[in-house]
């Protein structure tokens, strides 16, 4: 699933070890739903919008799916 | 590109190979591999002591017990591991106990059909190493599918 993590996560200048330390996940899941290469759990998707205060929908396009 | 600027601090092989994992992750991955060790020192310790003629009566079964009784703090500091991982290890994790599960299942079931045919006798004892391998080989593949 496409999102704009990464975005996210640069305009407050996070490196994904920071975002992942605040997610409390691995560096390698950052990497991996940045990538689109793996889905966030939806209790992961949802701290991830509220970390960056906004909604799961401006975050996920749910019409493109990673296996 | 971006960096992973988490600190390798030192020259510790075990932090540089997990330092994608959180440290949850990387203590219970740790604790299970202690314990693993543990049993398999015991498991070599008790054949090795089982061959001995002047082991009384009550000695051979402490010796069997000792090894079993590590095997299960190791079981259970797998599935503590397991429970408290990151959600994206836990799946590299089952894919891993997939891959293994099912090579040691094929072996299992499988070779007596070549061993009729005419291939040589299979010790049992190999298919929990081949489980272990192809569990490893599993966690692998999945880790670098995902990278």
């Amino acid at each position: 699933m496409k999102s704009c993590l990464r975005e996210l996560r640069a305009e407050r200048s996070w490196s994904q070890a920071k975002l992942a330390e605040h997610l409390e996940v691995s560096r390698q899941t950052v990497n991996a739903i940045e990538t689109g290469k793996y889905d966030p759990s939806l209790t992961l998707a949802f701290r991830i919008a509220h970390l960056f205060e906004t909604t799961l929908e401006q975050i996920f396009d749910p019409h493109d799916h990673a296996t | 590109m971006d960096i992973d600027d988490t600190p390798t601090t030192g020259p510790h092989r075990w932090f540089r190979l997990t330092r994608c994992h959180t440290p949850t992750d990387r203590r219970n991955q740790g604790l299970f591999m202690v314990w693993s060790l543990a049993w398999a020192l015991a498991y070599v310790a008790a054949t090795w002591v089982s061959q001995g003629s002047a082991l009384g009566a009550v000695t051979p079964w402490l010796v069997a017990a000792l090894p079993a009784v590590l095997s299960v703090a190791a079981l259970v500091a797998y599935l503590r591991f397991v429970q408290q991982a990151d959600e994206l290890v836990r799946r590299i994790q089952l894919e891993g106990l997939a891959v293994g599960f099912g090579a040691g299942t094929l072996l299992v079931v499988g070779y007596p059909l070549f061993a009729a045919a005419g291939a040589p006798p299979l010790d049992i004892t190999v298919a929990p190493a081949v489980m272990v391998l192809a569990w490893t080989a599993g966690q692998v593949i999945a880790s670098a599918r995902y990278r």
